[in-house]
């Protein structure tokens, strides 16, 4: 429990979720509808694109992603060995040849934190990069749990795209935008 | 039936954090081809969830109310949006590491560790905390230990080594 699991263990419980979800109340799997409710239940607009019954529609979803931020935590704080994260041996040396730390736990702290922000680097990836998930997803209708797992599971071809796209956007930004980000 | 909901939620939280596919690196690797981590994730739980949806529908089964399961097709359209939203989201995720539930988990660890100080060896420590490491010409180093730092070397002065001393 305490060590990372492999990918053969939580791979298949993550797709439970799907057809788990659908039995309990046919509530389709997809987490990044939690911003829209967030938005139609919290913002005083009267677009269009937030008048629906938030609360019929989407509460079960908020009480997901409370949970899944519960689930973190716990995590980290019982259930975790303090570990890095188990890459492998070629990953490593990729990252380490473009300066960033693998031993850092799950996210570089170099990339990732307060100070970082203050620097050009950290504030296009960490704003610039949060902002293009954000606006990714809404236009997409949905992230990665959605489409990619959701929609794949369920053969629909628009979902087949969106995980295309994200693959598309990934790959360009790995390999062409980050090691100019990143400095090498 | 909201607790339930939070219930599994948790239990959602737990999975994607101990598989790690939270993590900025692990999303590296997956896009660099370097590891089959990411993809055995998702390919697994496409498969497995697929199967689920498959026994829903030969045994026509009902949600514990009784209703009907069915999901609405995506309505396909040109098309268009899923292409540009995919590749910026990909975009994003590249650069960020994480997808929405990860930012949750991600923002969740940091508070975590923040607030109750625990686990700072393996965790971003104190983001106000600055490395420690300096070379000859006082650049501070953005490797957060030593012994990377000296493997890769300085970045300004490669040939220049950390002050012992530190």
């Amino acid at each position: 429990m305490m060590h990372p699991w492999p990918w053969y263990v939580s791979g298949p419980l993550i797709g439970l979720f799907v057809p788990v979800l659908l039995l309990i109340d046919n509530r389709s799997f997809g987490i990044s509808s939690a911003l829209r409710h967030t938005c139609a239940a919290v913002l005083p607009t009267r677009a269009e694109y937030f008048r629906y019954d938030w609360r019929h529609v989407g509460a079960w979803n908020l009480a997901f992603t409370l949970g899944i931020l519960i689930g973190g935590a716990v995590v980290h704080l019982w259930l975790s060995a303090g570990a890095p994260v188990a890459l492998s041996q070629a990953a490593q040396q990729s990252l380490s040849q473009r300066g960033v730390d693998t031993a850092a736990g799950l996210v570089p702290a170099q990339l990732f934190s307060w100070h970082a922000l203050t620097t050009w680097r950290g504030l296009t990836m960490i704003v610039g990069g949060g902002f293009l998930i954000g606006f990714g997803t809404a236009y997409a209708g949905g992230c990665t749990s959605g489409h990619a797992i959701s929609g794949l599971a369920n053969l629909q071809v628009p979902s087949l795209i969106a995980v295309v796209g994200f693959f598309a956007g990934g790959l360009v930004t790995t390999w062409l935008i980050l090691p100019a980000l990143l400095g090498h | 039936m909201l607790p339930v909901y939070l219930a599994l939620g948790i239990g959602f939280g737990i999975v994607l954090t101990k598989s790690e596919a939270v993590s900025w690196y692990q999303i590296q690797e997956m896009f660099r081809f370097q590891s089959v981590h990411m993809y055995g994730i998702v390919g697994s739980a496409v498969a497995v969830a697929a199967l689920g949806l498959q026994i829903i529908r030969r045994f026509d089964l009902r949600t514990a109310t009784g209703e009907e399961i069915g999901v609405p097709p995506k309505v396909m359209g040109s098309g268009v949006r899923y292409v540009a939203g995919g590749a910026l989201f990909g975009i994003g995720w590249a650069l960020t590491g994480a997808c929405r539930p990860m930012h949750g988990v991600q923002r969740a660890l940091r508070i975590g560790s923040l607030v109750l100080c625990r686990r700072h060896a393996n965790f971003n420590k104190s983001p106000l905390a600055l490395p420690d490491l300096r070379c000859r010409h006082n650049y501070w180093s953005l490797h957060a230990d030593r012994s990377s730092h000296l493997a890769v070397g300085c970045r300004r002065h490669p040939d220049h080594r950390v002050r012992e001393d530190r």
